[in-house]
């Protein structure tokens, strides 16, 4: 039954798709010269670009083979010649996103950053790289109060007050969904990597009776139990608007950290939600998202 | 299991079907395509860099150390980037063999590369790698140096960068530091994942004049670091050859 919903539901968006109008071969503003400089393509400094006038819709294809206004060929499809078309789209690009989250993990909220890189593929509908996010300690007020054993006490307290933070790293898997209508798109990421959180002393309890290392005494306090590293798993949802523009897409998601086997002091799970907001850079938006109407 | 296992692959099945559906649409344009072919030949020049970094404290009360850095780069046509970096700061705690010291300074030194991956009209994405070493001293109460330590230093960004009219420029990216102490302990001194994000400003032609915001959280000497890194810079870069300054640094 779980495998038929999951093919059912991730089916809806084809059958969307197949009921869409076929995309015109009108040029968007995309292929347009760009009025503002371009640096990187450029060794002088560039002068104020004049605004282009607008483009005109293409003139008719020629009846003959290609001109010599176009000297490479544009693959065939099955309907009448395009004009005017030179090269083919590139089948990868880098793409970077930044983002900032909120979490609800721990029965706590906390904040911090978050990041994904990779390659942009098949038109910029799967995504492969890397990610990872991060939950700075220093950052988070949220203290927990750990008891500790009967008969150890920490320079008379037998009560701490700890932090708590951590961070995974892992690869991911994107798929992105155009919504039909709508300049926005819909991703689902999956991720999995590894990762730890943690339980710290801070402030003054971070000055040892001994002055040895804190982290000799919070493995001493706590008999290891102030962390956990291992296997984090997420997934969630986004969504992009779609500017047709590599230059920028803000976005916003929703995640779902589940942290498998987690046993530490402080807390009884560090599974959560969070709520992301950020920015994606690159890809292969822009070209590609002409078909959109 | 099973659920996310038909999940990924009615995912995948999707993403394919929407990509097969816009495959008469994407050849490009004559212009798009000279866009898509990356950035044309740059003159090699040499692009110096000083910039001013304050490092703030965790609940950003105030400057916890601060300190200079010079950057040396050579630019190769296309946009790749070698170079050397130097900074020296005062920072009012140094961690040293996990030991959090006070009122040390911090001097590095690191090579630099920057690779251009792709690029198009005004967004370009760059990996930059540098591998350097670190040399840190504490300064007991009296001004005498009581305990050195020596790491290497390397990090990894992938850096966007976009030009915005004739002036701006924003870069943003993460950066994923590695550092490991070699003395007077062998250990993981700092493994981080940072974000940047920085704005410059072109007033003349070779001239660049860059604002950063860096930060993130760390892990090193077994959760004895600073478990949090931050800075902000700012900074002047100058292409020494008259070529626009407004380069992925």
């Amino acid at each position: 039954m779980k495998w038929i919903l999951g093919f059912a539901l991730l089916s809806l968006p084809r059958v969307a798709l197949a009921q869409e109008a076929p995309p015109t071969s009108q040029p968007t503003a995309a292929a347009q010269p760009a009025a503002t400089s371009q640096p990187f393509a450029a060794s002088q400094p560039a002068l104020p670009q004049p605004e282009p006038a607008a483009v005109p819709a293409p003139a008719p294809p020629p009846a003959a083979g290609p001109t010599q206004a176009e000297p490479v060929l544009s693959r065939m499809s099955s309907e009448a010649p395009q004009a005017s078309s030179v090269a083919r789209a590139p089948r990868a690009a880098a793409y970077v996103s930044l983002e900032w989250r909120a979490f609800r993990l721990a029965d706590h909220l906390s904040h911090g950053p978050a990041f994904s890189l990779g390659v942009s593929l098949l038109r910029d509908h799967l995504r492969v790289g890397l990610m990872g996010f991060g939950r700075p300690g220093p950052w988070n007020p949220a203290e927990f109060a750990v008891k500790l054993p009967d008969g150890v006490d920490y320079k008379g307290k037998t009560e701490l007050s700890l932090r708590s933070d951590g961070a995974m790293m892992g690869a991911h898997v994107t798929g992105l969904i155009d919504l039909p209508k709508v300049p926005v798109v819909l991703e689902l990421p999956l991720q999995v990597g590894y990762g730890g959180f943690g339980f710290y002393l801070h402030g003054e309890d971070r000055i040892t009776p001994d002055g040895d290392r804190v982290s000799v005494w919070e493995d001493r306090l706590f008999q290891d139990t102030d962390s956990f590293l291992g296997v984090i798993v997420e997934t969630g949802v986004r969504a992009a608007l779609d500017t047709g523009d590599r230059a920028g897409r803000p976005y916003v998601g929703l995640n779902y950290t589940l942290v498998p086997g987690y046993t530490s002091v402080g807390s009884d799970s560090y599974s959560g939600f969070s709520a992301s907001l950020g920015v994606e850079l690159g890809g292969l938006r822009g070209a590609s998202a002409r078909s959109r109407n | 299991m099973k659920t996310i296992a038909a999940l990924c692959i009615g995912l995948l099945l999707t993403a394919q079907a929407q990509a097969q559906e816009r495959v008469t649409t994407t050849d490009l344009t004559e212009e798009e395509a000279r866009r898509e072919a990356g950035p044309e030949s740059t003159p090699a020049e040499f692009i110096v860099g000083a910039a001013a970094f304050l490092s703030p404290r965790d609940d950003f009360s105030g400057p916890t150390g601060g300190g200079g850095a010079l950057d040396l780069r050579w630019q190769l046509p296309r946009g790749a980037q070698l170079g050397l970096t130097a900074e020296g700061s005062r920072q009012e705690t140094v961690f040293i063999s996990g030991k959090a010291l006070p009122g040390g300074s911090v001097f590095d030194v690191r090579a630099v590369g920057l690779l251009p991956i792709s690029s198009r009209g005004p967004l370009q994405i760059s990996a930059r790698a540098r591998s350097g070493a670190s040399w840190l001293r504490d300064q007991g109460p009296g001004g005498e140096v009581t305990t050195r330590g020596v790491r290497t230093v390397s990090d990894l960004a992938l850096l966007a960068t976009v030009t915005h009219g004739e002036r701006w420029q924003f870069q943003a990216g993460p950066v994923l530091g590695f550092a490991f102490e070699l003395s007077p302990t062998v250990e993981l001194a700092d493994q981080a994942q940072l974000l940047l994000a920085g704005v410059g400003y072109r007033p003349a032609p070779n001239l660049l004049v860059v604002l950063d915001l860096e930060g993130g959280g760390s892990f090193g000497f077994n959760g004895d670091n600073a478990k949090v890194l931050a800075r902000s810079t700012l900074g002047l870069r100058v292409a020494l050859g008259g070529g626009d300054a407004r380069r992925p640094y």
